[in-house]
């Protein structure tokens, strides 16, 4: 229940952030992707079916700030939630960079996957080519920014009472 | 208990669980205003003032900013002097904020007595949580008489229509959504086409066809025929033409006539194209 409300509180501060700070930027893809920083982070650090459940809630809750389809990001969080596991299974689970390269990949299929499926939902032929560029400076932003942030949160949940995972 | 199969793999079944659920979402096509789309529309009110207030703030913080750099430049000057003129940039600034805001409104009213139709005036509180899709969220919602598939316009030209609306906040479908589309017509050889998105930050002029004559720097007007926007107003200029690569249509770039990124204040029209009146009454 700490975990949830945790993660609940983070998600609803990320998304009110990534919807009213994007319009101080130049280009919207500097926003960095703070909700697939939360999913990584809860993939890489904490166990059990609240882990998940919060990776699709925190989709649910972007779908409900984005695009045309209910569904959408709730897929694609609960799928980088489960690749990041998967990474983070096979690497050393406490390295930084290993941290920052599951957040770059998350936010790359993040913004791909949106794009291709929204695109192919209604029925239009998804060119990812112009949203290549785009969603590779985005992730990499998202990737500077999140060691920081990944602190903050390991920080808050060891406050709450929570032991986050540090080795696989 | 712990040792039965479905404790032993409740994650993985949870994951499954979860997975098909967003595929039944998706599948299905739920809107946000069916019955699954409640926490959404639920989650989208209950943020609906963090966002004004992060937006003010957010405003605030950029007046700061502007302050700070106009200082920078006066620091060169002795200090009395540069005391007395921040006071005076802050002042000025506040003033020139709200004659903005005032000659933004102006705009705005005019617009609504030159459309001759009912219409809202909308703050801007938010933009889309991604940076693929292009929505906009705004403080107004039912309460303020505002009703899902209105169209939504700025002084410089179409800007969008309501998808989700709760009783105070409402989401706008930007039309440089690469799932957008609106019918649209080239002003001068009258050519029709459907206006979509492209991820870059323009449109494209869709499924018109390759004998039309139309060149850039014609002037694109919606065409009032998708029932939500009324006849003529103003979405861009061509910006190329292009015929290259086989199929039935060109292939027309077109600039937007507004910048998406630098909207505070718009109109909501609050009726139907009176076109659309008209054929609804003969009907």
């Amino acid at each position: 229940m700490r975990l949830a409300a945790l993660f609940a509180i983070a998600g609803l501060i990320a998304l009110a952030i990534q919807t009213t700070m994007t319009r101080l930027l130049p280009f919207a893809e500097l926003m960095p992707s703070l909700t697939v920083i939360l999913v990584v982070e809860l993939a890489r650090h904490h166990e059990g079916v609240m882990a998940v459940v919060m990776a699709f809630v925190i989709g649910y809750a972007a779908d409900a700030l984005s695009g045309t389809q209910l569904g959408l990001n709730a897929l694609i969080y609960t799928l980088i939630f489960i690749g990041v596991r998967w990474f983070a299974q096979r690497i050393d689970g406490r390295s930084m960079t290993a941290a920052m390269i599951a957040v770059f990949g998350g936010v790359l299929a993040a913004d791909l996957l949106n794009f291709g499926l929204s695109s192919a939902l209604v029925g239009n032929r998804p060119r990812l080519a112009p949203v290549l560029p785009l969603a590779t400076l985005q992730a990499a932003v998202t990737a500077l920014c999140a060691p920081p942030l990944f602190r903050v949160l390991q920080r808050s949940a060891r406050f709450v009472g929570l032991r986050p995972r540090t080795t696989w | 208990m712990r040792s039965t199969f479905l404790w032993r793999n409740r994650v993985l079944l949870t994951t499954s669980g979860l997975l098909l659920l967003a595929l039944h979402l998706l599948s299905a096509g739920v809107k946000p205003d069916a019955r699954a789309g409640v926490p959404a529309h639920a989650l989208l009110e209950a943020l609906a003032p963090g966002q004004r207030l992060t937006s003010s703030l957010v405003e605030s913080f950029n007046g700061v900013l502007h302050g700070y750099t106009d200082l920078v430049r006066v620091r060169e000057e002795n200090l009395e002097l540069r005391r007395q003129l921040a006071s005076l940039e802050s002042e000025r600034a506040k003033m020139l904020e709200l004659e903005a805001e005032n000659r933004r409104l102006a705009d705005l009213l005019e617009l609504r007595d030159a459309l001759e139709m009912k219409a809202t005036a909308v703050d801007v509180i938010g933009t889309d949580a991604t940076a693929v899709a292009r929505t906009l969220i705004i403080g107004q919602g039912s309460r303020s008489g505002l009703r899902r598939g209105m169209a939504v316009v700025a002084m410089e030209g179409v800007v969008g229509k309501l998808i989700e609306v709760t009783p105070d906040a409402s989401r706008v479908l930007l039309i440089d959504d690469h799932n957008s589309a609106l019918d649209a017509l080239d002003q001068r050889s009258r050519a029709r086409g459907i206006i979509a998105g492209v991820i870059d930050d323009g449109l494209t002029m869709k499924y018109v066809d390759r004998s039309e004559d139309i060149k850039p720097g014609d002037t694109i007007v919606t065409s009032g025929m998708d029932g939500i926007y009324p006849h003529g107003l103003l979405v861009g200029e061509v910006e190329q033409v292009s015929r290259d690569g086989p199929g039935l249509f060109l292939n027309v770039e077109v600039r937007p006539a507004v910048d998406f990124r630098r909207l505070e204040q718009l109109l909501v029209l609050t009726e139907k194209p009176p076109e659309l009146q008209a054929a609804e009454g003969s009907n």
